[in-house]
């Protein structure tokens, strides 16, 4: 109650001022004149009278400022006074608060971008129920290998541990397809998740229409339904509220719609598993023969209470167990294990297991760059709050006496340091609201910069938590830079500053201390950041020269995909891509046209396990391993450019009746044939047990097929028309055309031959090769990029910072210098007087910042290759450049120094 | 002459103002003379502090304050004593008492 009444007479105060300044005035008036009367009754003249009143209760003044300033609406009128005070103050130096509300704005601006898209990404909660229980699983492989996280499952291994398990609540596996939507107007490709039914059980996720899979789902037979995404319901459904219990057809199949989920569910992982449009229940089987065939992705929920440490521990004892039981069965040879690396090898099932928390798995790419480049941005903010404080103290010396005067007048310390402070926060506030125009724009070139390892759906905008943090980062930056002219303010007294007249002059060595250190932090800061993207360029740099062992230039690139339905079988399969590369081989301005399953650098990629057979009968050596393998036409190391070491290629005599052959790569001769020929030995991804084994008809060069930065995998190829892997692998094919021009003139050209021999084929995506080769290294430029851009603003913040720093030196020593002149000093000793102090500036903040870089440029060894992270030339280099900015920035203002007119220097006092 | 002016214990100004309202309503003088005459001239209030109290007092809720004619038919702002007032001046008044006994019996211990 009173706290409300304190509330709404504060109000009144405040808004009807003039109201109870008068009813203060009345009531104090009323005071006087009743004492005053009372003085008067005993004989006293009325003027007496009235100053005894003041003698002993005080001025009326002073009362009634006391009783108004008692309030705590006194507290708002003054903030406001300052605030209208600031923003007069501001105008009248329209070229200091531009260029501090600008340097502010470029400061606050990244931040706010750099914070929009962790707030897009690693700070958003996962749209699943209790998202932090949700575990990828992942097999550990002898040979580092395979897909994104490790090894995945086979279909039996994956039954096993789920029901040998205590650990998690469930488990659910899913892959992606293709499929083709037939029921609509124009066929069309459409990304399928093929999930086990308790996938949406195991995420938490509710439906939005109709129902997720039932139990049985999962036989073949009832496996006919599907869950559609939110997407496709809307874009291809219309939105139909209706559609649930109604048939669609995909690869000609009829499919019932059983659900819709809803806006928010887009379960994808970068890398390898992208968002899909629909929905469909996976047929697991037990049968021990595929045991081998590994192809599903785990998902796993944790029990309540149960830690991933716990759960890793758990999963590796199964993995022990089927390790047990399965070696001996998929062994053929009678050869004694020697190792269990060995027989573990031999089992078909994984070494150990490895769990990743689901979060990381989406966002463990992203996350440490992200942070990098935050870290980098803060850097930004501080060099321009310390650029914004050397500013300010610039100012706070010609406002000395102001401030003087305020206090003589009997303004507190604290008064003053709120009104400095006020201003502070006004500028930083002006400058904040400019940010955002500023990170609006940046989140538009983020957005288009954006690396294939983000996050899918990922959108970054300002969302109200950006405009909170934005908000609090312009107060924080505000307090932050206004300390400096408070801590100027104090650091003469008053009297000091009043005689001085205002001037200031040789002396306040501690303002100018101050401002030498901001310098120095300045230089320190850009050091780092300089050191940091110096890193990251010359890692990209290195990169760019890494020869990835196939050509990229003038090859166009063209995934097709053959549905199902009407390309049942491998066979016809692989008809259809030889008469299409035959056709387009005859295109006008085609050198060669070739064919692969997963493109090297690409994002697809399959590895399977091989056994490589024993020389005879007494040879113990056969092992097994597992590699990448790459299905090809008979052109393709013809048309990559990727060189032929040993033997021979394929040729159209490779058919699927002529006896099968494979090619491997160098690496894969070195591992497994040291020392020998391998051309002749033999190799098979099936059952060792099945015949006939492939024969190894050559050897080619290593190819960069997964990542530029990393070793070549070892790797087989076998030609497509020989189906030599235990799954077909056909249903997709990517195309490689080398065309004499550039490649992208030929698309045209190869669409047209694609729907020539097949008009229901939905038509396929092309990109020249040079693209899928830059889509590898795309984080990597876009990190770079980014630290590169922070860098260069800082720097250049950091260079304007000495400048003020050096031409206020020179300013105020004018004086100086004339006399110096007069006295016979050259023009060059002004010169290296001045350079000289900006020179150590410099080397104290490149000394400072060498340290800090050392300290921190540790966080970015896992995003460097080829480089360590305390490459000399880097640190050298960057040591050199900055010293030369900071120079060029001195020398300005030195030249000014040396043309001072000892005559006009004098006089000017 | 009384001897000079004896500055307020700290905190018993907000008392002093509500036990003389306690009596009648009153102006800012009033209160001031009132509590002058009462302390037989020991107590002398600023202005100053008379109002600032006043003003306190009253955001609390603890006295009201309306404007009427005073003695010399000029408008002067009277004060009352609010329920409220009145159970504070209550519980001030006794926890003084204690107080007071308190310290008298640790001044009189020899």
């Amino acid at each position: 109650m009173s706290l409300f009444r304190n509330f709404a007479t504060g109000l009144r105060s405040l808004f009807r001022k003039n109201q109870v300044d008068r009813e203060l005035d009345e009531e104090l008036g009323a005071y006087l004149e009743m004492e005053a009367a009372e003085k008067m009754r005993q004989g006293v003249s009325r003027k007496d009278a009235l100053r005894e009143v003041r003698l002993e209760r005080g001025s009326l003044e002073v009362t009634k400022e006391l009783v108004r300033s008692g309030g705590w609406e006194f507290f708002v009128e003054t903030c406001w006074q300052d605030l209208r005070f600031g923003l007069r103050m501001l105008r009248k130096n329209p070229g200091f608060a531009a260029v501090a509300v600008l340097t502010l704005a470029l400061g606050i601006g990244v931040n706010t971008a750099i914070f929009s898209a962790l707030n897009a990404t690693i700070l958003r909660p996962l749209p699943y129920k209790n998202p932090e229980q949700l575990v990828m699983v992942w097999g550990v492989e002898p040979r580092g290998c395979c897909r994104h996280g490790g090894m995945v499952f086979s279909s039996p291994n994956f039954l096993d541990f789920k029901d040998q398990n205590r650990v998690f609540e469930n488990m659910g596996a899913f892959d992606g397809t293709g499929f083709t939507l037939t029921s609509v107007e124009n066929p069309q490709k459409i990304h399928a998740g093929r999930v086990t039914t308790d996938f949406f059980r195991v995420l938490g996720a509710q439906p939005m229409l109709g129902r997720t899979f039932l139990s049985d789902e999962n036989q073949a037979g009832h496996d006919h339904v599907v869950v559609l995404g939110y997407e496709m319901w809307q874009r291809r459904f219309a939105s139909d509220s209706k559609i649930v219990g109604q048939t669609i057809r995909l690869d000609a199949n009829q499919y019932e719609v059983v659900g819709v989920m809803p806006h928010d569910f887009d379960f994808s992982i970068p890398g390898y598993y992208g968002p899909m449009d629909l929905w469909v229940p996976i047929v697991l089987t037990r049968d021990n023969s595929e045991r081998r065939h590994n192809y599903l992705n785990v998902i796993a929920r944790l029990k309540a209470g149960v830690t991933v440490r716990q759960a890793h521990a758990e999963t590796n004892i199964i993995v022990a167990r089927l390790i047990r039981e399965y070696s001996s069965t998929t062994e053929q040879s009678n050869a004694p294990p020697t190792t269990t690396a060995e027989t573990n090898e031999h089992s078909g099932v994984m070494l150990g297991t490895k769990l990743e928390p689901l979060r990381d798995e989406i966002f463990g790419d992203v996350r440490s760059p992200l942070l990098i480049l935050f870290g980098a941005v803060g850097f930004v903010l501080l060099i321009a709050c310390a650029n914004v404080a050397n500013l300010q103290l610039a100012r706070a010396s010609a406002r000395q006496k102001e401030i003087a005067l305020r206090t003589a007048l009997g303004a507190s310390r604290g008064r003053v340091a709120r009104q400095l402070i006020t201003e502070s926060v006004l500028l930083a506030l002006v400058g904040g609201a400019l940010s955002l125009l500023l990170a609006f724009w940046l989140i538009k070139l983020l957005t288009g910069l954006l690396p294939a390892g983000m996050p899918q759906g990922t959108s970054i905008t300002i969302d109200a938590n950006v405009l909170l943090y934005s908000l609090i980062l312009s107060l924080a930056t505000g307090l932050l830079f206004g300390l400096a002219p408070i801590f100027q303010a104090f650091s003469r007294s008053p009297s000091e500053s009043l005689k001085e007249g205002g001037k200031a002059t040789a002396t306040g060595g501690g303002g100018l201390r101050l401002r030498g250190f901001l310098t120095v932090s300045e230089i320190a800061l850009s050091m780092v950041l300089l050191i940091g993207a110096g890193l990251l360029t010359r890692t990209f740099v290195g990169l760019l020269n890494v020869k990835p062992g196939f050509e990229t230039e003038n090859i166009l690139s063209a995934k097709v995909t053959l549905p199902k339905y009407s390309y049942a079988d491998s066979r016809q399969q692989a008809d259809f891509y030889t008469r299409l590369l035959e056709a387009i081989a005859t295109l006008p301005g085609v050198k060669a046209a070739g064919a692969v399953n997963d493109l090297p650098l690409g994002a697809g990629r399959d590895s399977d396990e091989f056994t490589i057979k024993p020389r005879g009968a007494k040879d113990v050596s056969s092992s097994t391993g597992s590699c990448q393998d790459r299905l090809i036409s008979p052109d393709y190391f013809r048309v990559m450019n990727i060189p032929l070491i040993k033997g021979r290629t394929f040729t159209k005599a490779d058919a699927s009746s002529a006896p099968p052959v494979v090619i491997i790569s160098q690496s894969f001769a070195r591992r497994f044939f040291p020392n020998e020929d391998p051309l002749g030995r033999h190799i098979t991804f099936a059952d060792p047990a099945a015949a006939p084994w492939p024969t190894i008809v050559g050897v080619v060069g290593d190819v960069r097929d997964l990542a530029l930065d990393a070793d070549p995998d070892i790797e087989i190829y076998a030609p497509y028309q020989q189906n030599v892997l235990p799954y077909n692998p056909l249903p997709y094919m990517s195309l490689v055309v080398r065309t004499v021009g550039d490649p992208s003139s030929l698309t045209s050209g190869v669409l047209a031959e694609i729907h020539e021999l097949d008009k229901n084929l939905p038509l396929p995506e092309t990109e020249p090769m040079t693209a899928v080769y830059s889509a590898s290294i795309s984080a990597r430029r876009f990190n770079t990029l980014l630290l590169s851009i922070f860098a260069g603003i800082a720097t250049i913040l950091a260079a304007i910072g000495i400048y003020g720093v050096i031409s206020y030196l020179v300013t105020r020593r004018t004086h100086e210098i004339g006399v110096r002149l007069a006295l016979g000093a050259e023009a060059r000793n002004i010169l290296a007087l001045i350079v000289g102090r900006g020179l150590l500036l410099a080397i104290f903040g490149v000394v400072i910042g060498l340290a800090g870089a050392l300290a921190v440029t540790r966080v970015l060894a896992k995003m460097l290759f080829g480089v360590t992270t305390t490459d000399p030339t880097t640190f050298v280099g960057v040591s050199a450049l900055l010293i030369g900015i900071v120079l060029v920035a001195c020398y300005v203002p030195a030249r000014r120094a040396m043309r001072v007119d000892p005559m006009i220097a004098l006089r000017y006092e | 002459m009384p001897d000079k002016p004896s500055d307020l214990v700290q905190g018993t100004l907000d008392m002093l103002i509500l036990k003389t309202l306690a009596l009648e309503p009153m102006h800012g003088y009033g209160i001031s003379v009132r509590i002058e005459q009462m302390s037989r001239g020991v107590f002398r209030l600023n202005a100053g502090s008379l109002f600032l109290a006043i003003q306190r007092l009253e955001r609390d809720g603890l006295i009201d304050g309306e404007w009427k004619p005073s003695e010399n038919n000029r408008r002067a702002r009277y004060y009352t004593l609010t329920a409220k007032g009145r159970k504070r001046l209550d519980s001030e008044t006794r926890e003084w008492g204690r107080q007071v006994a308190a310290i008298g019996r640790i001044l009189e211990a020899s």
